[in-house]
């Protein structure tokens, strides 16, 4: 365990699988649909959210281990 | 010992008279028990925004996270940086499902969802942890003045107190959310000050950079060491301990939310906290700590500092008279803003689920003046705890063992209440009563959390209880529910299988017609006696509503937030000039919105 990109792994693999199930139960009981104008929106701006602090994470990884 | 200088002690009781004067002058909007508690439903996004980050940073925040900065890095920012992952259950849920079916507290939706019973275990435990961090609050802001100003722990307790209570008494959350704004403000604004006037006395950014070591800058701690801050304990406490409980549990934060003039605008609310303010307070809370490391570095400041100084240390080494006293401001503002919220809160839950059941037959007016009441006792209670938290060697221990301990059994109750329709009541109160009994048997016997630890060493187990107690709650929920029945209960619009009815049921029974939003019009106010609101055919079509809508008319001046807004039915359309709004005086008056005003009408559902 001893590598520092283990604890971004470890959260973004159990934090992704939370976040995606919650996607996935809205799509199936029909709280969001993807057909919908303004439910597409709100789904890109969930991914959108996602991808944010993804890439805020991987590359202040990156700068300070450069 | 530090203490401020006349000009501080002068700057920090102007502001505390500004809060005072600012947070009562407010009560004028608290006309009912609706208004106490939700602020009417009226505010704008920006506002719950602001006031949730004000509730989010509590007085300990700023020592707590420049010392966990300061010993461990950048990665004392972790627990600001990973809410995103809980956030669609949050919107696409938990939201619409408290907000449609208009439940003023977590237990009501207990009892709505569940039973009695369930309810009433949920109240027990939802003042325990109110009352304990309303405590743990004031016992943190005497120890701040204490090491600051040299005023006593418990007469700096006692003031604070009593300032909260006063506006609280006056003004309920209206107040909250109002002082919660410039509060917000406040507290952002010392926290970059101390980052700039701190890079600048460094030499520059690049300075500041070069003086910290490669570990010191990553953004995550080691995965399961060391055993009082590592990653993955700090992960399963923050993210589904103290997140959760945020989102899901916090009785004021679900007010905030609850005061907001939609779920629309409580989604814009909640996306911009998690992606613009949570990086911001992140660096605002931390870096005293991160300055402090790389002053060390420099030679500026004794290594051989106490970590739990370095914030005050910092601030005293970086501002000059009066500007110590505003970093000490927003210390204060930080307290106030939580703590007024759990004040709220705890009178919302008195009232609402004890009295209300107690006395159903009283009128608006008798509740009302109780809620006022209970946020001076409140206040009371929190203060009387104060020498308890005295007592023990830690206070982030007590209150991590503390939350740990209570929050995972009501957070399993409340995820699968809103989103497993099988969930039954038996199974809701068992996981209560079951959880509280592991969590407190693994204190007593830490060798519980064993087969949970991730390799964490057992000083570290207070973070792995949260994992340790949602396993146990989880298994506990799943177990009973399959055991036993199904609930013949309707629980139509409690759960996510059925927001539909939830939002028929707000608009007493008519369709809800929020697929296609029109725009927002401008009108003018006249009088008329009638119920609703009468606008003409055009702006009806302008606003894509039918009658039976529910419409939200706003002061137009977007600034005020809100404050001078109403939801109301919309009647049949008028022939008369397009551009008028008829409305009832009655009506007129709860807005708030004087006769001369312009109004902005927009459709809410």
């Amino acid at each position: 365990m001893d590598s520092p990109w283990i604890p971004m792994i470890y959260q973004y693999g159990i934090g992704g699988a939370v976040f995606f199930a919650g996607i996935i139960i809205a799509l199936r009981k029909k709280m969001l649909t993807a057909a919908h104008h303004s439910d597409r929106g709100m789904l890109i701006q969930l991914i959108a959210g996602f991808l944010f602090y993804f890439l805020l994470h991987f590359l202040w990884m990156i700068i300070v281990l450069s | 010992m530090l203490r401020g200088t006349a000009i501080d002690i002068v700057v920090i009781f102007v502001y505390f008279a500004a809060i005072l004067l600012f947070g009562s002058w407010f009560g004028r909007y608290t006309k009912s028990t609706k208004d106490f508690f939700f602020g009417g439903q009226r505010f704008s996004w920006w506002l719950i925004a602001f006031s949730c980050i004000a509730t989010v940073v509590g007085s300990y925040s700023f020592i707590k996270y420049s010392t966990a900065g300061f010993k461990y890095g950048f990665s004392s920012s972790m627990t600001y940086l990973n809410d995103w992952f809980l956030i669609p259950f949050f919107v696409l849920g938990w939201l619409p499902i408290i907000y449609f079916s208009r439940v003023t507290s977590i237990p009501e939706y207990f009892e709505k969802r569940f039973d009695r019973k369930t309810r009433i275990a949920g109240v027990f435990v939802l003042l325990m942890y109110l009352i304990g961090y309303i405590g743990i609050n004031l016992y943190t802001i005497g120890v701040a003045f204490n090491s600051m100003l040299g005023w006593d722990v418990m007469i700096s307790a006692l003031v604070i107190s009593i300032i909260c209570g006063i506006y609280m008494h006056a003004g309920g959350q209206t107040s909250v959310i109002m002082t919660d704004l410039a509060q917000s403000v406040i507290l952002l604004l010392a926290g970059f000050l101390i980052f700039i006037l701190g890079v600048a006395h460094l030499g520059g950014f690049s300075t500041f950079w070069n003086l910290l070591g490669e570990p010191f800058k990553l953004p995550f701690a080691g995965f399961n060491a060391p055993p009082r801050f590592n990653f993955v304990g700090i992960f399963w406490q923050d993210v589904f301990g103290s997140t959760m409980a945020f989102y899901f549990m916090n009785q004021g934060v679900m007010m905030r939310f609850m005061s907001a003039k939609s779920v629309r605008e409580g989604r814009k609310a909640i996306f911009i906290v998690v992606l613009l303010f949570m990086p911001l307070t992140a660096l605002a809370v931390s870096n005293a700590g991160w300055i402090g490391r790389a002053m060390v570095n420099a030679g500026i400041i004794s290594a051989n500092i106490n970590p739990d100084h370095i914030f005050v240390e910092v601030a005293n080494r970086i501002a000059m008279p009066g500007l110590f006293g505003f970093i000490m401001a927003a210390l204060t503002a930080a307290l106030m803003s939580t703590i007024d919220t759990l004040i709220n809160a705890v009178s919302a839950i008195t009232v609402n689920d004890i009295f209300m059941p107690l006395k159903p037959d009283r009128d608006d007016a008798y509740y009302l003046k109780l809620a006022r009441w209970i946020a001076i006792v409140a206040a009371i209670l929190g203060l009387i705890l104060v020498p308890l938290y005295q007592t023990f060697k830690s206070i982030y221990l007590a209150h991590a063992t503390f939350v740990a301990a209570v929050t995972p059994p009501m957070l399993v109750v409340i995820f699968f209440g809103a989103f497993w329709k099988r969930f039954n009541a038996r199974a809701a109160f068992l996981t209560i009563v079951v959880g509280c009994i592991f969590l407190g048997s693994s204190i007593a016997w830490p060798v519980l959390i064993a087969p949970f630890d991730h390799g964490v060493a057992p000083e570290g187990y207070n973070y792995m209880r949260a994992l340790y107690g949602i396993v146990v709650c989880t298994v506990t929920a799943v177990a009973v529910t399959l055991l036993t029945h199904r609930d013949t209960k309707d629980i139509s619009g409690l759960v996510i299988d059925s927001l539909d009815v939830a939002k028929r049921k707000f608009k007493d029974g008519r369709t809800p017609h929020d697929t296609v939003l029109g725009e927002k019009v401008a009108a003018r106010i006249a009088l008329k006696e009638i119920e609703g609101i009468a606008v003409s055919s055009a702006m009806m079509k302008r606003l894509q509503a039918e009658p039976g809508d529910i419409l939200y008319i706003a002061d137009r001046r977007w600034w005020l937030g809100g404050i001078h807004s109403l939801h109301v039915t919309a009647e049949e359309p008028h022939s008369d000039a397009e551009n008028v709004a008829y409305l009832s005086e009655e009506n007129l008056s709860k807005s708030g919105i004087g006769p001369e005003r312009q109004i902005l009408i927009e459709k809410i559902i």
